[in-house]
């Protein structure tokens, strides 16, 4: 198999191998999932129905020796926000498909029984696996039972959530160790998706496989020196874990949770406030000194761990790995946006608690951003005190129960939990919740959650980078004309996203002209073109997302915050969201 | 005339015995600059990366006032 995509028919229970046809030869990732998605997925088919199909598609560079290269997208049609998505995730499954030489997997069609399959992918054959005994199985457990019989393998699936076609459900992913099926493409409901087809988990096993070879083997290398170096040299992505040096290795991205709070932009209460007095307590600072505390009482029995790699190859090692009291795994990763929307935003700051519930997000099969959204929620509704993590940990696992209707209502999302709970107070655009950053005190990022293809995402344009963190010299977070800043981070990110690369490449990249160059490089290089220019094809990517959802349905008012946000002022800074509707239509009108 | 001050991440090791987020007040020289300050506890310009003053960015030439909160942040990234 080599540029091959593989389309799996789960109503006749075959596959097929095509080899890669023309129009998609310089795709992969996110430019590769969302071709297909526009291509083949009628915009107004069921999410859930036999019309949709979920696509997973290693990045371009998956699987080579270029650096932090080695992230999945999957992308559908999106049962939470019913518009094209992608979600992308780390884990071991992007470098498997690429060493098989597997530039797509498709799941298509209907199943026409009531038995669930695992499939199985290896270079000699692809099978299913009928795997009713793993049906409604915590996925820690899971993950441990696949281990067992399939070692090494990359594993992505749809967890308890997902095979109940709850709408928050996210596709899991087993970290390198298989400690955790924290690897979560989590976003957008694709779980569901895939539980449609009755597919539980994809076991990849890259036995035999290739490492996939650059067409222009100088231009790669070039490049790839110059990105190697760009992460190293960077203050943010470089330095070592357990020294000074090293922001990102040894407090993880929850080293947010400080700053984003001391901005006055850390939702507070479903987004009452900019500042959590006990944001300090769930911060990547506190779990940088309970592991070090961990290790120093347990020594190597400890399990706790940052500076740790979510995938194989990458050398930013942004994960980490939480410990209880004895010194075991709670979670791995806990990353800020979790233990924001699982802590802050519930105010929960007992360390443990928040990850707690990140593992049972993670055990159930669910997104933890739209869970914590629904958790306040939950609150909102008198269901559960806020700031008990204890009642929020019992109220978590009636997800456990097929039965309980608060669970199945919970594990929908943020939105569906409002709507049937009678609460109106709920952070979301097109029904996907908010990520950790109130866009009123920072108004870039409230231009991207209104108007990215994906809903209310982050990381599909972080303006954080300038508006907060000081990157490419920094920018004003006040400043209400942010179309150009947002649409420069959004046709960047598609076209990282597209290149199988980690976003954090983008602290180094930023600051660092020849990082910058180096990922155009590696990319030209690897697929033998001369130049392959990030904003053009950036920008092509997001124009057939946005075209897909015009289709869907979509108009401009579907590209708006929710109205507290302009009306109700922020403490401290008491600040609205102030962006008129002309600019965040600009964004898309002036590409 | 005094301000109160936050470190944070690996800046923390300059306010030796301070917890995570804990506030000190340091009394400082009227007309100080937020450069003069790091100076006096020998952190570099380029690791004194984000700065806020009562939550608003500022750069090292910021005159302080009296009561002025001031957070450094080492160079930092996430999300």
């Amino acid at each position: 198999m080599i540029n091959e995509i593989i389309r799996i028919n789960v109503s006749s229970m075959t596959h097929t191998m095509e080899e890669i046809p023309e129009k998609y030869k310089y795709l992969g990732g996110r430019g590769l999932t969302s071709a297909i998605v526009a291509d083949e997925v009628d915009p107004k088919t069921d999410p859930l129905g036999p019309g949709n199909k979920i696509v997973f598609a290693p990045g371009i560079l998956s699987g080579t020796s270029a650096p932090t290269s080695g992230r999945l997208s999957v992308g559908a049609k999106s049962p939470m926000t019913g518009g094209i998505k992608e979600a992308n995730a780390g884990g071991l499954t992007a470098t498997r498909l690429a060493k098989l030489g597997i530039k797509a997997l498709i799941i298509e069609g209907e199943p026409n029984h009531e038995d669930w399959y695992h499939l199985y992918v290896s270079k000699d054959k692809i099978e299913f696996i009928k795997a009713n005994e793993h049906a409604n199985m915590g996925l820690y457990e899971l993950i441990g039972k696949l281990w067992e019989k399939y070692p090494k393998s990359g594993l992505v699936g749809a967890g308890i959530a997902g095979q109940r076609l709850l709408k928050n459900a996210g596709i899991f992913g087993n970290n390198p160790e298989n400690t955790d099926p924290g690897r979560y493409a989590g976003r957008g409901g694709l779980g569901a998706v895939l539980g449609s087809k009755r597919i539980i988990a994809i076991i990849t096993d890259d036995d035999g496989g290739q490492r996939p070879m650059p067409k222009n083997e100088e231009l790669f290398n070039t490049g790839r020196t110059k990105m190697v170096n760009a992460l190293k040299e960077h203050a943010i992505t470089g330095g070592k874990a357990g020294t000074d040096e090293g922001a990102l290795k040894n407090y993880g991205t929850n080293v947010l949770q400080n700053i984003i709070n001391e901005a006055g932009a850390l939702p507070t209460k479903n987004f009452r406030s900019g500042y959590f007095e006990g944001a300090k307590n769930i911060s990547g600072e506190a779990v940088h000194e309970l592991v070090d505390e961990m290790k120093e009482k347990f020594g190597d029995k400890s399990e706790g761990e940052y500076g740790h790699a979510c995938h194989p190859g990458c050398i930013i090692r942004c994960s980490n790995t939480v410990p209880d009291k004895n010194g075991k795994l709670i979670v791995s990763p806990l990353e800020y946006e979790s233990a924001w929307a699982l802590g802050t935003n519930c105010t929960i700051d007992n360390l443990e608690d928040v990850a707690m519930l990140n593992r049972i997000c993670n055990d159930i099969g669910i997104d933890t951003i739209d869970a914590g959204n629904a958790l306040a929620v939950a609150m909102e509704a008198g269901k559960i005190p806020w700031g008990d993590g204890k009642a929020a940990i019992e109220f978590m696992k009636k997800g456990y129960d097929p039965n309980d209707e608060d669970g199945a209502t919970f594990m929908h999302g943020a939105a569906v939990a409002a709507k049937t709970w009678g609460i109106d107070r709920v952070a979301v655009v097109k029904g996907q919740a908010f990520p950790a950053y109130d866009p009123r005190p920072i108004r870039g990022i409230g231009v991207t959650y209104a108007t990215t293809t994906m809903g209310a995402d982050h990381t599909a344009g972080y303006t954080i980078a300038p508006e907060i963190l000081g990157s490419a010299g920094g920018a004003d977070p006040r400043e209400l004309n942010k179309a150009d800043l947002s649409r420069a981070f959004q046709s960047t990110t598609a076209y990282i996203d597209q290149a199988g690369y980690c976003l954090f490449i983008a602290f180094a990249i930023l600051d660092i002209a020849t990082g910058m160059e180096g990922l155009e490089e590696t990319v030209a290089g690897f697929l033998g073109k001369e130049k392959y220019d990030i904003t053009a094809v950036g920008n092509k990517i997001l124009k057939t997302e946005r075209e897909f959802n015009k289709k869907a349905g979509f108009t401009k008012e579907d590209d708006r915050l929710p109205k507290f946000f302009s009306e109700e002022k922020l403490p401290p800074h008491d600040v609205t969201f102030d962006v008129t509707d002309e600019e965040l239509d600009a964004v898309f009108e002036k590409m | 005339m005094n301000i109160r001050l936050k470190f944070y991440a690996s800046l923390r090791k300059h306010l030796p015995g301070t917890e995570i987020g804990e506030e000190v007040v340091i009394e400082i020289i009227q007309g100080s600059t937020i450069k003069d300050v790091i100076n006096s506890f020998s952190i570099t310009e380029d690791l004194a990366k984000i700065i806020f003053i009562n939550g608003i960015h500022k750069n090292l030439d910021y005159i302080l006032e009296e009561n002025d909160l001031l957070v450094i942040f080492p160079p930092i990234g996430g999300g």
